[in-house]
Order: C-alpha cells, then sequence, then structure tokens
C-alpha cells in the first residue's frame, strides 16, 4: 500500500505538489490523469527521490521514502519508465535490459573478482531472460542494436521490457503509450496486463481515456499539484470538478 | 636497438596511463582532467621512498598506490557532487594545486630541482636496469592492467559503469548507488595511474614537478581519445600514436631553422584531422 | 590468455636480450668522414627563447668554422620542449640513430637532468648552455655545463649582502620552477651566514602585480634587505614600485630576470640601485664586440648564444686534439686550461662545471651597469 500524504515540492517559487494526498491499493492498477502540468511526472520524480521534498511523505509498506535515495527506492521493490523514453544510446539493447536487471547481491569489485563464476552464471540467466523478452515481442534481432539505433516504438517497447528485468512490487508507468500506434499500443497492454496477473501494484500515468476506463481499477485526479478526486473511474467521471478540470464533457 | 626500446617502454607507460584513464572516463563518463596529478603521487612516492630512505622498489610502488587511492578516494567526495561542466573545472583545479604541491613542498619533493639518480628497479634481488629488462617488467606491469580492468569492464559491473556514463538518472532508479560506484572508479584510475607513474620514474631516474603537470593530464586524455573511449585495446593504440607521432616527425626533414615550430604545427594538424574524420577515435565505442 | 600472452612476453624480452646487443663501443681517435654533434634543447614552448639563442650561438660557430680537421660538422637538432621524458628520448635518438658522441642539451635544466643517466650509459659528453640546477653538479662525470649553477649566484648573493650593511633580509619569489628553485639555493646559501636574518619569505601566484599586502609584512619585519625573484621584469617592476610607495627602506637584490625595458618602465626611479646578480656577458672579452655583431638579436638574452658559441668552440677544440671519443674527449675537458670564450673565461671543475663569473650589475640612471664589488 502506498500512502502520499500532504506532499509539498516548492520550485523556484512555484508549487509544483501542494499538500498532495492519496493511496494507491495494493494490486490495483491506479491510473493517475491530470491536465500538462498536473504534476504527475513529478510525483513519481519525487517519489524516487529525484528531487528534495519541502513537506509531507510517502509510505510503502509502512517505510518512510522520503528522504530516500534512488537507488535505495528501487531496492524497496519500486521500479519505473520515462515518460521520454530514450534507452542508453552508446551501449545496446541487451546491454540496456542488464542495466536494469536486478543481481542477487549488489555487483561489488570483490564479486566480479572473487565470486566470478556465481556472478557469470547469474549473468548468463539473466542474458537467456532478455532473449526471450526480446523474442517474444519480435526485437531479438535488435538484442546487439546500439541503444540509439532503435525507433521511437521500439525503443519504447523495450523501457516496458525493462520492467521484466528485475523483480518488484510497485511499478511506476509513465506515459508508456504516448506516441504509439495501435498495434504497439496493444502489445505494451497485453504486457502490462501480464504484469498486472502475476500480483504487482502499478500507477499509470496516461492521457488516453479510454485506455484508462479500460485498465485501471482505480483512479487518481490531480490538478496543479493537488488531488481533486479518486476512486474508480466512473466515480470521478461524475464528480463536475473533474469534468471541468480535465474531461471537457 | 635502444632508441625503438625506449620508445616501447615510453608507449607500455603511456598505455597504463591510459587504460587507467579509460576505465575513469571512456566507461564511466568521468572527465577527469587531473589525472596526471596520481601519476605524480606514484611518482615521487617511488622516487622519495627510494633514494632517500632506501625502500625497496615494489613496496615503494604499493605505497604509492595505496597513497594515491586514499587521496583520490577523500577528493572524490566533494567532486563527484558535481555536475559535469563543474566537474572537469574542478578537476582541472585540483591538477594545479597538485602540482603547487609537488613545487612547493621543498622538503620532502625538492621542489623545481625535482629528484635524481632514481635507481632501477630490484625485485627479489634481481635488478632490471637496462632496457630490455625494463621492458620486460613494464610489459608484464601493463599486461596486468589490462586483465584486471578487461575483467572488469566485460562484467555485470562494466554495464553498470557504462549505465552510470550514458545517463546517471536512470541509473540510480535502475538500482545502482552511483555515488559509490563512481567513487570506486576514480579511486581504481588512480591506483593504476600511480603505478604508470612508479615505472616512469625508474626509467626516466630523473623526475621534476613540471613532468606532472595540467598538460600531461591533457595529452592522457587526448591519448584516450585518440585511441577510442570504451574501448581498452584502443587505449594501448591511442598510447603507441601519441609516442609514435612525434617521433615520426623527427625523421621528416624539416630544415633547422624552423624544425621544433614545424614539428609542433604538423603533430597539432595530425590530432586535428584525426579528430575530424573520425571523432569517436580509431576504436572508440564513446563519443562525448 | 593471460597466461598465453605473459608467456609471449617472456619469449619476446628474451630474444630482445640475445639479439639485441648493441655496439656500445667507443669510436676510435680517427675522425668520421662526417662529424654528427647532437643538440636537445627548447626548441618550442615557454623556454624556446633560450633555446633558440643557444642554437644561434653554435650555428654561428660551426658557420664560420664548417670543419673540424678537415672533416666536416653536422649539427642534428631536436626539440626537448623543456620536458624530461622529451628530452630523454631526443637523446636516446641522437645516440642510437645518429650515432652521435656529444650533445649540445640540455637547455632546461630538467632536460639536462633526464638526458643524463642515458648519457652516462653509453659514454657521450653533454654540455649545457643554459642549465642552472645545482643538480646538474652532480649528475654524471660526462655532464658539463658551461652555465653556472644558479647555487653560485646563491652564494655570491648571500656573501655580498653577508659582507654590507643590510642583514634583515626579506625574500619574495614567483610561483615558478625557476624562481622556487631559486629560493631554496638563497635561503640555503644564507644558512651559511649566522649574521643574516631571513625575516620574510612569501611566494606569490603567478603573474601577479599587487604585493602591497607582502611588502607591508615585510616592512613589519623591519627587513632592510629584499630579493625579489620574480619571473619577468614587469613582475619585478611592480614589486620595486610598490616597495618604495609603501616607504620599505630596503636594498634590493634580484637575478637576472630583473632587467629588461618594462622593468624600467614600471619601477621608475624606485628602480635606481637595484642591484643584479647574473651571468653576464663581459664586453671587455676578446672577439665579444666582433661576434655579438654577427649573432641575430637575442631572443631571450645574449649570454645564451655567446654561451652556446662558447660551447661549440670547445668541443671543436677537444674533437681536434682527441678525435671524435667521447671518454677522450671528457678527460681533455677536465684537464683544459682556461678557454678564453667570447662569452667568458671557461675552466671546468671536475665535477664538470664552469668557473663562468658571476657579475653583478647595479642600475643607474635607467639601466643596468655592471660593477664591482
Amino acid at each position: 500500500m502506498l500512502q502520499v500524504r500532504d506532499l509539498d515540492l516548492h520550485i523556484g517559487g512555484l508549487k509544483i505538489l501542494n499538500h498532495l494526498t492519496f493511496d494507491v491499493p495494493d494490486q490495483s492498477i491506479t491510473g493517475l490523469i491530470g491536465p500538462n502540468g498536473a504534476g504527475k511526472s513529478m510525483f513519481f520524480n519525487t517519489l524516487f527521490g529525484l528531487f528534495q521534498v519541502n513537506g509531507g511523505s510517502i509510505r510503502f509498506n509502512d517505510v518512510e521514502l522520503v528522504g530516500k535515495k534512488p537507488h535505495e527506492i528501487s531496492h524497496l521493490g519500486i521500479i519505473r519508465t520515462f515518460q521520454d523514453a530514450r534507452l542508453l544510446p552508446q551501449i545496446t539493447v541487451l546491454e540496456n535490459l542488464l542495466a536494469a536487471t536486478r543481481y542477487a547481491e549488489p555487483t561489488t569489485l570483490s564479486r566480479v573478482f572473487f565470486h566470478k563464476k556465481a556472478l557469470y552464471q547469474e549473468y548468463l540467466s539473466h542474458v537467456k531472460r532478455a532473449q526471450s523478452l526480446l523474442k517474444r515481442v519480435g526485437l531479438e534481432s535488435k538484442i546487439h542494436a546500439m541503444g540509439k539505433d532503435l525507433s521511437y516504438g521500439q525503443t519504447k517497447l523495450i523501457e516496458i521490457l525493462k520492467l521484466f528485468m528485475a523483480d518488484n512490487q510497485v511499478i511506476l508507468l509513465d506515459e508508456p503509450f504516448s506516441g504509439l500506434f495501435p498495434e504497439m499500443i496493444k502489445i505494451i497492454t497485453e504486457l502490462i496486463l501480464e504484469l498486472v496477473k502475476s500480483g504487482r501494484t502499478i500507477m499509470l500515468v496516461e492521457h488516453n481515456m479510454k485506455l484508462i476506463s479500460e485498465v485501471c481499477n482505480h483512479v487518481i485526479v490531480m490538478d496543479a499539484g493537488t488531488t481533486i478526486a479518486s476512486g474508480t473511474f466512473s466515480q470521478i467521471r461524475s464528480k463536475s470538478a473533474v469534468a471541468e478540470a480535465y474531461l471537457g464533457d | 636497438m635502444d632508441y625503438i626500446l625506449h620508445l616501447a617502454i615510453t608507449m607500455s607507460i603511456w598505455g597504463i596511463l591510459t587504460l587507467s584513464l579509460n576505465y575513469v572516463a571512456g566507461f564511466t563518463g568521468i572527465i577527469s582532467l587531473s589525472h596526471a596529478t596520481f601519476y605524480g603521487i606514484g611518482a615521487y612516492s617511488t622516487a622519495i621512498l627510494t633514494v632517500k630512505y632506501g625502500f625497496s622498489f615494489l613496496l615503494s610502488v604499493a605505497i604509492g598506490m595505496f597513497l594515491a587511492a586514499v587521496i583520490a578516494y577523500i577528493v572524490s567526495i566533494p567532486l563527484l557532487k558535481l555536475q559535469e561542466d563543474a566537474f572537469i573545472l574542478v578537476s582541472f583545479g585540483f591538477a594545479i594545486i597538485g602540482y603547487h604541491v609537488l613545487l612547493n613542498w621543498q622538503s620532502i619533493t625538492n621542489g623545481a630541482l625535482g629528484i635524481k639518480g632514481i635507481k632501477a628497479p630490484v625485485i627479489f634481488g634481481f635488478s632490471f636496469s637496462g632496457k630490455p629488462l625494463f621492458l620486460c617488467l613494464v610489459l608484464v606491469a601493463l599486461i596486468c592492467t589490462y586483465f584486471i580492468l578487461h575483467r572488469i569492464v566485460k562484467s555485470p559491473y562494466g554495464t553498470i559503469m557504462k549505465n552510470i556514463r550514458e545517463n546517471s538518472i536512470v541509473a540510480s532508479v535502475n538500482g545502482h548507488d552511483v555515488t559509490a560506484y563512481k567513487r570506486s572508479v576514480y579511486t581504481v584510475g588512480a591506483l593504476f595511474a600511480a603505478l604508470a607513474g612508479s615505472l616512469m620514474a625508474t626509467f626516466l631516474m630523473f623526475i621534476e614537478p613540471k613532468s606532472f603537470e595540467l598538460m600531461i593530464s591533457v595529452f592522457i586524455l587526448i591519448a584516450l581519445i585518440l585511441g577510442g573511449m570504451g574501448n581498452l585495446k584502443g587505449s594501448i593504440l591511442g598510447a603507441v600514436f601519441i609516442i609514435l607521432i612525434p617521433e615520426i616527425l623527427r625523421f621528416v626533414g624539416f630544415p633547422n631553422t624552423i624544425i621544433g615550430e614545424m614539428q609542433q604545427i604538423t603533430y597539432g594538424l595530425i590530432l586535428v584531422l584525426l579528430m575530424i574524420l573520425r571523432p569517436q577515435g580509431l576504436l572508440g565505442e564513446y563519443k562525448i | 590468455m593471460f597466461k598465453r600472452i605473459v608467456l609471449i612476453t617472456f619469449i619476446f624480452s628474451a630474444l630482445m636480450l640475445t639479439g639485441c646487443t648493441e655496439d656500445k663501443t667507443v669510436s676510435t681517435s680517427e675522425l668520421p668522414d662526417v662529424i654528427r654533434l647532437g643538440y636537445v634543447g627548447p626548441l618550442t614552448g615557454a623556454a624556446a627563447a633560450y633555446g633558440q639563442d643557444i642554437k644561434a650561438g653554435i650555428d654561428l660557430y660551426f658557420s664560420e668554422h664548417p670543419t673540424i680537421g678537415d672533416k666536416p660538422v653536422e649539427v642534428i637538432y631536436e626539440d626537448g620542449k623543456c620536458n624530461g621524458a622529451d628530452a630523454a628520448v631526443a637523446a636516446q635518438k641522437l645516440i642510437t640513430v645518429d650515432k652521435v658522441r656529444f650533445i649540445f642539451g640540455g637547455g632546461c635544466s630538467g632536460e639536462t637532468l633526464s638526458m643524463a643517466p642515458i648519457a652516462e650509459e653509453n659514454k657521450v659528453v653533454t654540455i649545457s648552455s643554459g642549465s642552472s640546477s645545482p643538480e646538474v653538479t652532480t649528475a654524471g662525470d660526462y655532464i658539463f655545463r658551461d652555465y653556472p649553477s644558479d647555487s653560485k649566484v646563491a652564494q655570491d648573493m648571500a656573501a655580498y649582502i653577508a659582507s654590507h650593511d643590510r642583514k634583515k633580509v626579506a625574500l619574495l619569489t614567483e610561483q615558478t620552477d625557476f624562481a622556487q628553485g631559486y629560493r631554496m639555493m638563497i635561503k640555503d646559501s644564507m644558512t651559511a651566514y649566522a649574521e643574516l636574518e631571513l625575516v620574510a619569505d612569501e611566494a606569490y601566484g603567478v603573474d601577479n602585480a599587487d604585493f602591497r599586502t607582502l611588502l607591508t609584512k615585510a616592512k613589519q619585519q623591519e627587513a632592510n634587505a629584499l630579493i625579489s625573484i620574480g619571473q619577468s621584469p614587469s613582475t619585478n617592476g611592480f614589486v620595486v614600485k610598490q616597495a618604495k610607495e609603501l616607504g620599505l627602506d630596503v636594498q634590493i637584490y634580484g637575478p637576472d630576470t630583473l632587467s629588461g625595458q618594462e622593468f624600467f618602465d614600471i619601477a621608475k626611479d624606485a628602480g635606481e640601485g637595484v642591484i643584479q646578480f647574473m651571468v653576464v656577458p663581459d664586453p671587455t672579452q676578446p672577439g665579444y664586440a666582433e661576434k655579438i655583431s654577427k649573432l641575430p638579436e637575442a631572443q631571450g638574452a645574449s649570454i645564451f648564444q655567446l654561451l652556446g658559441y662558447d660551447a661549440a668552440g670547445m668541443a671543436a677544440l677537444a674533437i681536434e686534439h682527441v678525435g671524435y671519443d667521447a671518454t677522450a674527449i671528457k678527460d681533455y675537458w677536465y684537464d683544459m686550461p682556461i678557454y678564453k670564450g667570447i662569452g667568458g673565461d671557461h675552466k671546468f671543475d671536475e665535477n664538470g662545471d664552469d668557473t663562468t663569473k658571476i657579475g653583478m650589475r647595479i642600475a643607474k640612471d635607467g639601466e643596468f651597469v655592471m660593477t664591482e664589488e
């Protein structure tokens, strides 16, 4: 269970997040919607410790996330995609996937030299997993291609595949469908649903209301850094404030 | 012949230097302009400990490497907090500070006068005087450096280094403690730079602060870029080129009145041309 | 893979050891068909002025005397870049490839000291017309110089100050190799005179032009003598000017970097009476007037041209007498009686250092003139 309470983020005199408060139920697919500039991506960034908050708290299974470093957040089992998904350009697709992989123990120099065999075995199993994932989405030929040589759609696909490379409980998806053709959207939706079936909690930032209504079982509406509504899609739809701010109905 | 051996030794030592900077800058993206300072720490440790205090060569190398690692670790704490541009400037500043310490700590380093009479290495009673034997020693050091760094960069640790180079925010979100990795990389880089310094000191038998000033850091970076960043074999190639090109120019036969200037201009032109025609270097996998 | 490479390396080195035995035997006293002499000095870079001046002196000598004992002379020039590593490989190339037995060089002390082990190992004579580091004195049997050691200048300066009234010394030095080297030697030389008191010892950043804080410190310490070691005449000019403005009552001393038009432009009449210790050309030396007119305008200082010329002359003299044999040339030079060159009278002591006199000059009416103690 993810609990956000009175989260404040001020940057340059602007209140990016303003007493933001909501709950994300366990094993839900929670949509996070709102107009541009509402603070949705910034919330993800803040959760990950990429910005220092000015007040409030984010609790995950009773562990306080505020004040933790990004890699510490990751170790708690929280992973994310980025809105402007770009593969690391000067390394291969395989290396991109391996970089997102969680190993049994942190990779240190002593592991490299003194536990060479064990590390290598683990490495091989991760490579196998990466290969089969790429095969599933028809990208196995791109495994050794440089990150910068992939198309936009392929990049977004691999951004999702990264989520399968690390064990996790909470997945934050930042506009995974933006700019994609319908076929791609279908593939990615399938992958996301698979993640959901395996019991993870998912937060999804998205502008496509059709998708939100189909996929999410809980929705939070943000505007100007604060929550203006939360509930099921039909519940929030009926709230006039939401209609005004966002849905344009 | 001795001249070729001299060049081979110089290239090998520069190979170690370039490999160590590749580890830091080419693989991890930490563009350090103070690498020569650690080179100097190794050189001065060996010079001072062997000449003034009669330490054995191996012990002086170990102490030099240890000292460089400690100083690198301490310096990295504030240094790695800085963003790219600021980091380059400050590492620049650190290089200048390092030079001035060597110049002014006269009681230890003999200041501007330098330290002469550094003897050839004696390891377990065996003296490595004479160029062929010394080349042997340096080649062994180069090979060890190559293989150790190769093992690291080919492992999952290397993937993390490159992740940090490409995008440190993504690296941290991927679960890697970027600060800890960068600090470790910077320290290991300093270790091997110090090794190169110890070898150079016993090779030339004389060192002075000028041998470790800022321009040397720049030249190591040039050798790295020339050979190709992110590729260890490229570092060997870069070291060979940066030593070889000026040597070849000696034989071009410029008229005596302008020989020095013409060699410099031609050398500069060659470097510029190489950068225009192939900016990632000869074997590079990474463009800054 | 690792083991394979190590094995290959050892085999390769073993081959080098056996196959690469070089003939290092010294040539006989017969003269070769062409007498090849080497030169290593700073032809480019910050010290290029001095390297080019020495070269000009050598060039003039051999244009006037193109043969030694009817064999033509060829000087092969290499750029040392005022850098130990570069000078070392240049020397190695001259010795191995060009087979020289004699090298004019280095210019900078770092060059000379890096070349020394190679010269000693190969028994090649070197003579420097520009290196002033005291370390060169003990650099080796085959290492000579006709430029005096800074320690001599420092000693003369200390001796002079000790023999005059003002003995409370303030020492101001710039953060350069040259000045810091001097600083060490002056402090060293002063220890021989118990009556001398070093009341202030301050170093300042390169190209600094404001010395008021440091000079005020010196004044507070009641300094009555000031040694200014700035890298350029203008820097020294500022020191002198500001010392007068602050009302310091000091006798000012400095080395060769004092003199230059900028010194007087900046210091004006504050520069009067400043005493300079340096290696100076003596215009009364026979041949001086004639040669100085033939030499191009000095880029650094004419003394380097004159000493380069003399080094060439002494080399030619030795080769003429004993042949192109480095050991014989070395022995000849140690025993050589006084050589009257255009840069001064030369005689090598047991270390290969020259007995060139240090001159003293005093600033009078806007220029430095020779003076006797």
